[in-house]
């Protein structure tokens, strides 16, 4: 049973890490703007087209 | 310029690269181009970037940036080289815009970054010191996308920044509700104390490591409220609750150091997590629009300042008696001064809510607010210019913020101390038959009488009723506005704006000799200005042919005058055409070779489906209409709706006020609908006041919501389901007690166990949350509103 003192620690260390990560996560605006992102993915795909048109 | 869209298939788009979709493909230049937004930019980048504009096109909202006062004030950061700035920009719409616009930067080197926040339609751009804000601005609204600048974002920003706050609060509460759960498990199914003496307590001690971080963290601001609201003497929904806090922990604790159970921590985490969810739902069904925006965003901070030949901007307080100002078409009069040159005929209706313009002439008095609509003038300024006090002078302070209190905070005044005398009672009886026991049941009944399900389900009934409306266009300033709404039983209308369209007039012509030759000249002549009514008319005349008419002539504020095929053709007043001056007129008579042949009269339209909604409304409300235009149109109003409460003509904003203010003495709760900018004192006045406009970015200083123009016809359905919400919360409140009773049931029994708490509780706030929830979209689907 002593096993158990671990797997707690361990489990709130896990636990604690989320929640920091999620609070870090927060304050750097990542849950800011949930949408211009997925548009931006094309956008970068759409520069390297256009650059690699232009060198031509 | 404007692209077309073709169907021309299995070409690459000549910007991007990118295999064009036949639905999309834009053509432009002998060019294919996959979406609008590369067609723009490529031909930006082709044609050596820049998009020109002459330094005319620059209006005064854009030039008066590059002000350093007024620069300082927009910008977010700045060095000796850059600037970073945010704009808001409404008319992103898709991700081509997104892309152009974040490609600015190829396009002008001097644009160092741009980004897009799509949710919020916002641009965050850094830019090179030598590119001045007004260029960038331009650059803008010749895309497409005019910026507006907000000069007081700093609340907005506190805002936003309080919501990601809860939020975090949020999870730290969901952290400790989660693993204390976790921990009290073993309790749950029956570990006892004797068996496993060092988990038991390990489990017990973790616990309260987690609530010491509730409590100092998400639970903190509960006691503010709470306390400042005692110490105010005033009742408050959190004092209940603060209540309930002290006494799950304070027992727990008794319980967990005395060595006697496991206590209630679980539950006590679990009701701050409930709770919070519950505040951060609230302040996120409003937080779109922005209501707060200072008269300062509406008046041009900088203005032209004319010395005798040279003109230049120069902030509106830096202006000293005898400067001279030029104002132009359409553009609000930003000074109180003396008409020095020009013909103004000033529209005060955003000041004094007359709707007919006034003419003024050179020399006569000319007073800030108003809004010039016959050319440029140039007015001198007498004293020095006090905004602030200007403004002061009409604009009154909404006086009935703190009158209607909210009916959930009525019903926990009587929720504490029902529960103090359950809780006082139980102690008696257990003291007479069981003393050992009293003490627990006590504490108890003041755990499991959680005002938990009270404290959602207001937020959680009037969240959702706030976001139906948004959903149809009735955006709330904030969502207890839903309360007061349900209890309107008077509503006002003002009329020009409101009950009329704005943007759409009916054209009336008394008088109409025109054959179908002189019909064309009369347009053609008509099309050769910009001036409103001349636009009207060559609307409501395109039926006809048109020919190029020569001479032409346009005299500001009076009339144009052309020959069109040898004939004199002359446009304009009364005073234009037959010399006679009548002010009150707003007509416009037609000459053909010195014959009066037609006379246009400009009437207001009446918005689509007003009979329907006035005798919908009928059914609940009284109607009244109170209009600041005279009399002229009772007859058609009646026709509309025979039985206004009160029809009343030839109002100024202040009868509408006192109006509003004897209906209210008299016991009614008024609704008044207007326009928002003319009738906004009788809408300060009233208990509700809702301004109707076309879009929801315009500038409504005391209004408690705006009903976009489209949703009009609606209006009905939404007063209903607000309506609603009475009926929804008290069901919920019902659902409330219910649990409440169960709960205190146990409690007094003596046998609430931590499992029993930790089910009772979160099933009570999920199920209140659900049940309103649910009530009002089977409501908002039944009137067809969602």
């Amino acid at each position: 049973m002593k096993i158990l003192v671990l797997l707690i620690s361990a489990s709130m260390l896990m636990a604690l890490l989320f929640l920091v990560l999620f609070i870090k996560a927060q304050k750097h605006g990542q849950f800011d703007d949930l949408e211009s992102p997925s548009f931006r993915i094309l956008n970068e795909k759409n520069k390297t087209g256009y650059n690699a048109k232009r060198k031509i | 310029m404007k692209p077309t869209t073709s169907y021309k298939v299995d070409t690459d788009c000549a910007y991007c690269g990118a295999t064009c979709t036949p639905a999309e493909v834009v053509f432009q230049n002998d060019k294919t181009y996959c979406c609008f937004g590369c067609a723009t930019l490529h031909n930006l980048i082709e044609n050596n970037a820049d998009i020109a504009w002459s330094d005319d096109e620059v209006s005064i909202e854009y030039k008066q940036y590059d002000l350093p006062e007024v620069f300082n004030q927009l910008v977010d950061f700045q060095n000796t080289t850059r600037y970073k700035i945010t704009v808001n920009a409404p008319d992103i719409h898709c991700s081509s815009c997104v892309q152009l616009l974040e490609d600015l930067p190829e396009v002008n080197s001097l644009i160092v970054s741009s980004r897009v926040n799509f949710e919020e339609r916002k641009i965050s751009f850094l830019v090179d010191k030598n590119y001045p804000l007004s260029a960038l601005a331009m650059l803008l609204d010749k895309l497409g996308y005019p910026p507006q600048f907000n000069v007081s974002r700093k609340s907005e920003e506190k805002a936003k920044k309080h919501q990601k706050e809860i939020l975090r609060k949020v999870a730290v509460a969901g952290f400790c509700f989660g693993n204390s759960m976790m921990f009290s498990m073993p309790h749950y199914f029956g570990l006892t104390l004797g068996a496993e003496t060092f988990f038991a307590s390990l489990f017990r001690y973790l616990n309260v490591a987690l609530s010491f971080l509730v409590l100092a963290y998400p639970a903190r601001d509960y006691f503010v409220t709470a306390f400042q609201a005692l110490k105010h003497r005033k009742n408050h929904i959190d004092i209940p609750i603060v209540l309930g806090i002290v006494a799950i922990w304070g027992w727990s604790m008794y319980e967990i150091i005395g060595g006697i159970g496991f206590g209630y921590l679980d539950s006590l985490a679990g009701l701050i997590f409930f709770l919070l969810i519950g505040k951060w739902y609230q302040n996120k069904v409003y937080g779109k629009i922005t209501f707060e925006r200072s008269l300062h965003d509406f008046l041009p901070m900088s203005v032209r300042k004319v010395d005798t030949e040279d003109v230049s901007w120069v902030r509106v307080t830096d202006l000293v008696p005898g400067d001279t100002v030029s104002v132009k078409n359409g553009e609000v009069i930003p000074v109180n001064g003396i008409l020095h040159r020009g013909d103004a005929v000033v529209d005060y209706s955003f000041v004094t809510g007359e709707s007919q313009p006034e003419k003024v002439s050179a020399g006569e008095a000319i007073f800030i607010g108003g809004k010039q609509t016959a050319g440029s003038i140039e007015v001198t300024i007498q004293e020095k210019q006090d905004i602030d006090k200007i403004w002061s002078a009409w604009k009154t302070p909404k006086e009935n913020e703190s009158t209607s209190s909210n009916w959930i905070e009525q019903v926990s005044t009587y929720f504490t101390p029902f529960v103090l005398i359950v809780a006082f009672l139980s102690l008696a009886f257990w003291m007479y038959f069981e003393p050992s026991k009293a003490l627990f049941v006590f504490s108890a009944v003041l755990i499991v009488a959680c005002p938990c399900a009270l404290a959602l389900s207001s937020p959680f009934t009037f969240g959702s009723i706030v976001r139906t409306l948004g959903k149809n266009a009735l955006f709330l300033k904030s969502s207890d506005r839903v309360e007061t709404l349900s209890e309107v039983d008077h509503i006002i209308f003002d009329k020009t704006g409101t009950l009329t369209v704005t943007d759409e007039v009916r054209v009336d012509t008394p008088l109409y000799h025109l054959d179908h030759k002189e019909e064309a000249y009369v347009r053609s002549v008509a099309a050769q200005s910009n001036h409103p009514l001349s636009v009207l008319i060559a609307k409501h005349l395109d039926h006809a042919a048109y020919i190029d008419p020569e001479q032409f002539e346009e005299i500001e504020g009076k009339g144009v005058q052309a020959v069109v095929n040898g004939r004199q053709v002359r446009l304009g007043s009364e005073q234009f055409i037959k010399n006679e001056a009548n002010k009150a007129e707003t007509g416009v008579y037609v000459e053909i070779n010195g014959e009066v042949k037609a006379q246009f009269v400009f009437g207001n339209l009446y918005r689509n489906g007003l009979k329907n909604l006035f005798n919908a409304l009928g059914e609940d409300y009284k109607i009244s209409v109170l209009s600041g235009d005279n009399d002229g149109e009772l007859e058609e109003l009646r026709a509309l709706y025979p039985n206004f409460n009160v029809l009343s003509f030839n109002n100024s904003p202040l009868h509408k006020k006192e109006f509003i203010h004897t209906c209210r003495a008299n016991g009614d709760t008024t609704l008044m609908i207007g326009d928002g900018l003319n009738d906004q004192v009788a809408l300060n006045q009233s208990d509700i006041g809702l301004a109707v406009a076309e879009n929801i970015n315009g500038f409504y200083p005391s209004s408690d919501g705006i009903l976009v123009a489209d949703a009009f016809d609606k209006l009905p359905r939404l007063l209903k389901l607000s309506k609603y919400s009475k009926r929804v919360l008290k069901s919920s409140l019902a659902f409330s007690v219910f649990y409440n009773l169960i709960g205190i049931a146990f409690a007094v029994a003596g046998s609430l166990t931590p499992i029993v708490a930790a089910i009772l509780m979160p099933l009570s706030s999920i199920t209140v949350v659900g049940l309103v929830t649910a009530l009002v979209s089977l409501r908002a689907k039944k009137l067809e509103l969602i």
